[in-house]
């Protein structure tokens, strides 16, 4: 792309172009226009209106009369007690799920990269749960946690008889991150081919150096798997902070046509943002939550990415060549 | 004149804008909506844009109805309850009018109206009638039932006024029920040793109720084993609004503007007994929940783990179970609250005609014909509601002793009772009410929030989503 660009911007300060170069050039936009059109027309202009959406009061069907608002979906929003909870479950679930998930994926993924008997069988044991559909698995998580039909409590009361924990209710954040830290398998494999890229030469040259096999992971694999971890870690964060239908399944929907039924100090940012556009058909004001909660994710993001100079290795220097 | 033959480039820019233009044509344009083309007829009535609510699609009587039009008919309709067979007969019976059924996306039908896509019928509960019509997407079918000979006014149940607003009606009922009727299992309630009332002639009140249902628990340590009895504040604004239903009450202001809870004491002292009733685990709520999650209590009874269901007649399609004979079950009336009995249809099921739909003729003829023929015929068999029109009710299954008492019953609700209906305020929807009241009656019924509060913070956010629904009206 750079070479392109580069030669492009050679070439027209020359003045003139070969027809060579001038083929290439046009070989390189239809190659990549359908996907700047399909960019454009299905990601930018959607935004463009997304953007110009959140000022308005638009509720779907009032598109003769929609309303200017300015600022006063996003004012609204920041006084919105609703917000700072939601964010705060949202965060509190993310910070549980994420590094305790990848912490359990890694050590997974470890146990399953040696050589040992039934090694396939358990890896897809584990993997199997994370290619379940979300809404029938929710729905049977939800059916062993019930308070007094569920398969956990009929388990305990076999110790103490009538044991009636209320799983859902009383520990929801709790069961959304278990049921996450179920479905790890994804992770999982994934660390298992990060794993498995590991040089066997450098694992055994520090043990010739005399490491044990704590010193060979915390030396030469862990590094050399800063990569994969923050690959994981991005997605991860990104996955959990958008944490919506697993939310909402597990918890119940009721009402005339299955609405969002859950209490407000229950809230996840983006259940917050679904009852507003779809129980409340306020647009608007849910687009403008979906900024403000952009505008988070893209800073999260960015401090990652910043921040991962210090701690993620990569063999081949990001500019080009070999690390020094 | 020679034909000239196109160069390389001539072809590629032909392809490419070809390509580029269809793209975006087919990207911003609506979805084919008939297979013949027509103009839309109905434009009319989306056109119109007022202040005021009642004055919404334009009314287009039979006569001067756009005969001809698309001969495709969208229906927007759940798949249980209309049959692919129903389907093929429509099409059979009404050649060349072809109808399609899409599942029930109230969200899809939004879009589908904002791009113009054609849908024709649509499913609805009625109390959100007023607001659907405030959003002039309703068609007014009131020339259309005046001059009908299948669907005829005085065939009609009370209970389609649900679909009336303002004078005019928008729609009709699939089938309704009297949603605060009891349905027993005799077995369990034998077992527990609590005598069955001598419903109807002895009318029970909700205190009797609460108290009989509390005999009927069983617990072990602190799990529920079964239920004595289920009932759902949590959707029946509805019941609160009919407390204080002598005379005809609503939950809102005269002109609609706001919801009116704290001032209305009567409801408020029903909400008090029935989030009461929750809070001693009387009946499953967040701190006792049902087997169902979030939900009720319907596979709890049928695993012969509830004693009762206050889910009214529609739940007498599942009554029966491997687990609970037909002949111990039972159907009960609703109990009284204050001086008068009501037992009111909360949600009363059926379907209104968009405004935009290109062909009313064909789109009424399909209503009709869902309303009144093989469907309703069938549906009327089935158990699942009692119909919408008189003429159906003797389908009603009567053909088991328990079946025949359960029709004997409604014959009874239908004959003593005025169906309680609630004018909902159209400047929001009833799921903006759901979704607020769950938001702060699980934290009152948990404790972490006091009465006033919830009471309060239900009425405020109801009230900011109603001066949402005026702003976006005016």
């Amino acid at each position: 792309m750079q070479d392109i660009t580069r030669m492009v911007r050679e070439t027209w300060h020359r003045g003139k172009l070969g027809t060579r170069t001038r083929r290439e050039i046009r070989d390189f936009y239809m190659f990549t226009s359908p996907w700047i059109i399909g960019f454009m027309l299905l990601s930018l202009i959607p935004l463009i209106i997304g953007l110009l959406t959140s000022f308005t009061n638009y509720d779907g069907l009032n598109i003769s009369n929609i309303k200017w608002l300015a600022l006063r979906n996003y004012q609204r929003a920041f006084e919105s007690s609703d917000l700072y909870t939601s964010l705060k479950n949202t965060f509190v679930y993310t910070l549980l799920v994420v590094p305790v998930g990848n912490l359990f994926a890694l050590i997974l993924a470890n146990m399953l990269n040696r050589a040992m008997i039934g090694r396939s069988l358990f890896r897809a044991i584990y993997y199997l749960p994370s290619i379940l559909p979300l809404a029938g698995a929710i729905q049977a998580w939800g059916l062993m946690f019930n308070m007094n039909a569920g398969a956990v409590n009929a388990f305990l009361s076999l110790f103490v008889p009538g044991t009636a924990i209320n799983w859902i209710n009383e520990h929801f954040v709790l069961m959304l991150v278990m049921f996450s830290w179920w479905q790890l398998g994804g992770a999982m494999v994934i660390y298992l081919a990060g794993l498995q890229g590991v040089p066997e030469e450098l694992r055994e040259a520090a043990t010739m150096d005399g490491a044990n096999s704590v010193q060979v992971f915390f030396s030469v694999v862990l590094p050399l798997l800063t990569p994969v971890i923050f690959f994981q870690l991005v997605l991860g964060i990104i996955g959990s902070l958008q944490i919506l239908d697993s939310a909402i399944l597990l918890y119940g929907r009721t009402g005339l046509s299955g609405t969002t039924s859950m209490p407000g100090d229950l809230y996840m940012y983006m259940v917050y943002v679904y009852s507003q556009v779809f129980d409340f058909q306020r647009y608007g004001y849910g687009v403008a939550l979906s900024w403000i909660f952009f505008v988070i994710v893209l800073v999260l993001t960015i401090i990652l990415l910043v921040t991962s100079r210090y701690w993620v290795y990569y063999e081949v220097s990001q500019e080009g060549g070999t690390v020094k | 004149m020679p034909a000239r033959k196109l160069s390389r480039r001539e072809v590629l820019k032909l392809v490419g804008t070809t390509t580029v233009t269809g793209t975006i044509l087919a990207a911003c344009g609506g979805a084919p909506t008939s297979t013949q083309p027509t103009q839309a007829p109905a434009n009319t009535a989306a056109a119109v844009n007022t202040t005021t609510p009642a004055n919404t699609a334009t009314t287009a009587p039979v006569a001067t109805a756009a005969a001809a039009g698309p001969a495709k008919i969208v229906l927007m309709y759940n798949a249980n309850e209309i049959s692919d067979a129903e389907i093929a007969d429509f099409n059979k019976q009404y050649a060349p009018l072809k109808l399609e059924r899409i599942d029930t996306d109230l969200v899809k039908f939004f879009s589908m109206v904002a791009a113009g896509t054609q849908v024709d019928g649509i499913r609805l509960q009625g109390p959100n009638i007023p607001a659907y019509v405030t959003k002039n997407v309703c068609l007014d079918l009131t020339d259309f039932f005046a001059n009908s000979q299948e669907l005829k006014l005085d065939d009609l149940m009370p209970v389609n006024d649900l679909f009336v607003y303002k004078g005019k009606r928008y729609g009709m009922v699939k089938d309704w029920s009297p949603d605060m009727s009891i349905f027993i299992n005799k077995k369990l309630w034998a077992a527990a040793g609590v005598a069955i009332p001598d419903s109807p002639t002895k009318m029970i009140t909700y205190q009797e109720w609460r108290d009989m249902s509390g005999k009927l628990t069983k617990k072990q340590g602190d799990q529920i084993i079964i239920w004595g009895t289920d009932f759902q504040p949590l959707n029946n604004f509805l019941f609160w609004a009919t407390t204080t239903w002598n005379p005809p009450t609503t939950l809102f202001s005269p002109n609609f503007d706001k919801l009116i809870l704290r001032g209305n004491k009567d409801t408020l002292d029903a909400i008090k007994f029935f989030t009461d009733w929750e809070k001693e685990k009387g009946v499953p709520s967040v701190i006792a929940p049902a087997a169902t999650q979030g939900g009720w209590s319907g596979s709890d009874w049928q695993a012969a783990q509830a004693s009762s269901v206050q889910y009214g007649y529609w739940f007498s399609g599942m009554a029966e179970s491997d687990k609970v004979n037909g002949d111990d079950v039972m159907m009960m009336a609703a109990p009284k609250w204050g001086p008068n009995y009501t037992n009111p249809c909360v949600s009363g099921t059926g379907m209104f005609l968009n405004a935009k739909t290109p062909n009313k003729d064909a789109a009424w003829k399909m209503f009709q014909w869902f309303m009144a023929e093989e469907p309703a015929h069938n549906r009327a068999k089935s158990g699942w509601g009692v119909p919408g029109l008189r003429s159906l009710m003797p389908l009603m299954p009567q053909d088991k002793p328990w079946r025949k008492q359960v029709y004997d019953q409604v014959q009874w609700e239908i004959k003593n009772t005025k169906v309680a209906i609630m004018q909902f305020t159209p400047y929001t929807y009833p799921d903006a009410f759901t979704t607020t009241w769950s938001k702060y009656h699980d934290q009152y019924i948990k404790g972490t929030m006091s009465f006033d509060d919830f009471v309060n913070n239900v009425e405020k956010e109801v009230n900011a989503a109603i001066q949402d629904g005026i702003s976006a009206s005016q």
